[in-house]
């Protein structure tokens, strides 16, 4: 009953919203004589105008992920992580499995084999790239580290869990990586506050250019003939291989087989 | 230029239309249907279209627009870059949904193991049985 409730009041909702999108903007629409959204936020516009000046980046998006709304984004990273380590934790115990049925036998053809191997480099190069020049092109880490996720999925799925366990790449080793990523993206953000301090300037967290009320760059904005935008390059690398690694640990744990997991939900001192 | 801008208002209006009813039936599914799977689908649909609605509200509808990165050589504007702003599209929206779609992405796989957790223990993704079992 409460829940039916809730549908109605939610469908109710939903056509408000409708009627109120419908009377904003038809007369307008109707006349035929303007665009009926010909305008932005003046945010949108300070942000796409003063970029090049305030952060060093042509590239208006990166610029407010990483410097103008840069606490934004350092808090959703912490969601994000926090996402990442309650699955992981759910699993917990399951991660030695599956090193069973490894080999040249396990996995799919060779032909998918092949192919996979090929498509895996191409998307680890195609991601870099996007991550690498997120202050110059459209893209950046969070963007690149999505694009990364999918080449352990593609081997886990291709060559099978045991083999990339075999090969080494484990749950403790992704998540170190992770850690060491996370760490310096904690650390480029709260330096300036030791840097100000030091040199007895006014500084705030996740400065990255100079401003008149904060005198000092952490990072150059530009280098001989390119964009840097100062940190942004070293917060677009680090996300980009926190999140690989994040989601290469989440797909790892996802597909641990169901009899160890079983076996470990069943006792032995882990599960319930 | 009139059918040209009147054809482009009914577009944008449908869109946004089309997003609020996707998120009522979304929602719907997320409070109605009993299964966990389905009620993750449903969710995850209803974050992409608000993602979308985001992208949307922050786009600019003019004989010329263009996207929120600077024309540069080297590290030169190739642009009046006041005059630049005045045509492009809102980057707010987009830098706030990108981190939103990655973050959904991982707030999807949380549920997807909870859900895998909650059928290896009860054998059953019934949300009104799951509700009915005791310990």
């Amino acid at each position: 009953m409460r829940a039916r409730l809730l549908a109605a009041i939610l469908a109710a909702l939903a056509v408000i919203l409708a009627i109120y999108i419908v009377a904003g903007y038809g007369l307008v629409a109707l006349s035929g004589e303007r665009y009926v959204k010909d305008w932005i936020s003046g945010l949108g516009e300070k942000y796409v105008a003063g970029s090049i000046k305030d952060v060093g980046s042509p590239e208006a998006v990166t610029s407010i992920v990483w410097d103008y709304r840069g606490l934004d984004t350092l808090f959703e990273t912490g969601v994000f992580f926090l996402a990442v380590i309650g699955t992981l934790s759910l699993f917990r115990g399951m991660e030695r499995g599956g090193e069973r049925g490894a080999g040249k036998d396990a996995g799919m053809s060779l032909i998918v084999k092949t192919v996979t191997r090929i498509t895996v480099f191409l998307i680890v190069v195609v991601s870099a790239s996007i991550a690498l020049h997120g202050q110059i092109t459209p893209g950046g880490g969070f963007q690149g580290g999505a694009a990364l996720a999918v080449a352990p999925l593609l081997a886990i799925v291709a060559f099978g869990r045991g083999a990339l366990v075999e090969r080494g790449v484990r749950e403790t080793l992704i998540l170190g990586l992770r850690s060491l990523m996370v760490t310096i993206i904690a650390l480029v953000a709260l330096s300036p506050l030791l840097i100000g301090y030091l040199r007895g300037a006014e500084m705030y967290i996740m400065q990255n250019q100079a401003k008149p009320w904060a005198p000092i760059s952490l990072l150059p904005g530009y280098a001989a003939d390119t964009f840097l935008g100062g940190t942004l390059v070293v917060f677009n690398v680090a996300e980009f291989i926190a999140v690989g690694a994040a989601f290469a640990a989440v797909f790892l744990v996802l597909s641990v087989p169901e009899e160890r997991a079983r076996e470990v939900m069943g006792g032995g001192g882990h599960g319930r | 230029m009139g059918a040209e801008v009147l054809y482009a208002n009914l577009l944008y209006i449908a869109s946004l239309a089309v997003a609020a009813a996707i998120a009522a039936v979304s929602l719907y599914g997320v409070a109605r249907k009993p299964n966990m799977v389905k009620k993750i689908i449903m969710l995850s649909i209803f974050g992409d279209t608000a993602n979308m609605f985001a992208v949307l509200l922050g786009y600019r509808m003019a004989p010329r627009n263009a996207p929120p990165v600077i024309p540069v050589k080297g590290t030169e504007p190739l642009v009046n870059v006041t005059e630049y702003a005045s045509i492009a599209v809102d980057p707010l929206p987009q830098a706030l949904v990108l981190t939103a779609v990655v973050i959904n992405l991982a707030v999807t796989a949380l549920m997807v193991a909870l859900t895998i957790q909650i059928y290896r223990l009860y054998g059953t993704l019934e949300s009104t049985r799951i509700n009915r079992l005791r310990g």
